[in-house]
């Protein structure tokens, strides 16, 4: 079925996503090879430091266009920790800072055409999401003890109703990193894999592919869109689980 | 090509699911994550802090210094309007005071205009008086000369 498939269009919208090493002496990929993966993410790593080191210069007070953009997302992701998790949630901020530049530059740079997606992986947004999980669930017993786990039980709620919702808020609460994962890890793959479809309509088509060419068009301009909302969204629920650490008594 | 075809296989068409690549590809993220981290808690956030903090001194700054042109330029006004105020009291008490003048001075004219008429009118009544009394003298006198001669001309026949 795949091979018929394959025979007419030839379209592999996935293959995009294939991790493979570069840079070595073909002995296979080994967990220290270096690969398209970890290339795009030194990219990212230089994109932040070009716009939030060199881009910026000090005792500015009217900031030029590169500081500007530097300065809101700095000053954005800030008022968000502060917002949503308070003034000791501030205390967290560097490592909410760096999840939300890494997803976002992750996810810009793989709109690039021939880029590799970091963020389309789910072993990537799952470690990134296991460590928010397993990090806020040790801060919220430090910070509170066993009161952390008034979490789960709701004392607003009638008597009768606790146990069930006590079942309900623990399997919520351990669904929090699949669903934290996957969403991101999902938007990106389902977005680019889009576009490769479309993509290979253009190519089967020829010169008059106009439609897919506009189709392409209009689902890089909504791409845009997710790209930057799924890092919003992945950092925000960062700091609503930070609060939940922080406050679990709501 | 041939290893990703196996990849493939493996995971279902979904180099996503090719477990294979996990320990890789946790690898690298921790190391990019860590890096990334220093990069942020050593240099990004202290600088920005810095920018941001710098920032809002100027502008508190420029607040206090608009401030305190506000003050002295109310008070300018104040002192404006003051002036004004006293130069307007100023030009009233003038204004009332060459009013009453005016008054004064005419009130002062018609009395000596009357005077004046009073003398002239008793001045020329005295010498209507003496007037008269040097006519009847001279009636008198005249009717004194003329009356032989009337006589004499009334009796030359006698």
């Amino acid at each position: 079925m795949k091979e018929s498939n394959e025979s007419q269009f030839n379209i592999h919208p996935m293959d995009q996503f294939i991790i493979e090493p570069i840079l070595s002496g073909g002995e296979g990929l080994q967990w220290y090879s270096f690969t398209n993966q970890a290339l795009w993410m030194l990219f990212s790593l230089v994109a932040i430091a070009l716009l939030f080191i060199f881009g910026i210069r000090k005792n500015e007070v009217v900031p030029g266009r590169l500081q500007s953009i530097a300065e809101i997302l700095y000053t954005f992701v800030r008022k968000m920790v502060l917002d949503i998790a308070g003034p000791e949630g501030l205390k967290y901020f560097p490592y909410v800072f760096t999840l939300f530049i890494f997803i976002l530059f992750g996810n810009i740079l793989g709109l690039l055409p021939y880029s590799f997606t970091t963020t389309s992986h789910i072993a990537v947004t799952g470690v990134l999401a296991l460590a928010v999980f397993i990090f806020v669930t040790i801060l919220g017993f430090v910070k509170n003890g066993f009161k952390f786990l008034g979490l789960f039980w709701i004392s607003s709620a009638p008597l009768a109703l606790r146990p069930v919702l006590l079942i309900i808020e623990v399997i919520s609460y351990f669904v929090r990193p699949v669903s934290h994962s996957i969403r991101l890890a999902g938007n990106m793959m389902a977005g680019h894999a889009v576009i490769k479809v479309f993509a290979g309509f253009a190519g089967a088509l020829g010169v008059g592919a106009v439609a897919p060419i506009v189709a392409i068009m209009a689902v890089y301009g909504l791409e845009m869109l997710v790209v930057v909302i799924q890092a919003y969204v992945f950092t925000i629920l960062t700091c609503v689980y930070l609060n939940d650490a922080l406050h679990p008594g709501h | 090509m041939a290893s990703n075809n196996n990849a493939e296989v493996s995971s279902g068409g979904m180099p996503q699911l090719d477990f294979s690549t996990f320990p890789n590809q946790v690898f690298w993220l921790s190391v990019t994550i860590f890096c990334l981290l220093l990069m942020v808690r050593f240099i990004i956030i202290p600088r920005m802090d810095n920018i941001l903090a710098n920032r809002r001194k100027v502008v508190e700054e420029d607040l206090v210094g608009a401030e305190k042109f506000r003050e002295a330029a109310e008070e300018l006004e104040k002192s404006i309007t003051q002036e004004m105020d006293q130069s307007k009291a100023r030009a009233n008490e003038m204004l009332a005071k060459s009013k009453e003048k005016i008054k004064q001075n005419r009130q002062k004219g018609l009395i000596e205009a009357e005077e004046m008429t009073k003398t002239l009118l008793s001045d020329s009544e005295k010498v209507i008086v003496t007037m008269q009394k040097e006519a009847n003298k001279k009636i008198e006198k005249i009717s004194a000369e003329l009356a032989p001669e009337i006589i004499k001309k009334l009796s030359p026949e006698r």
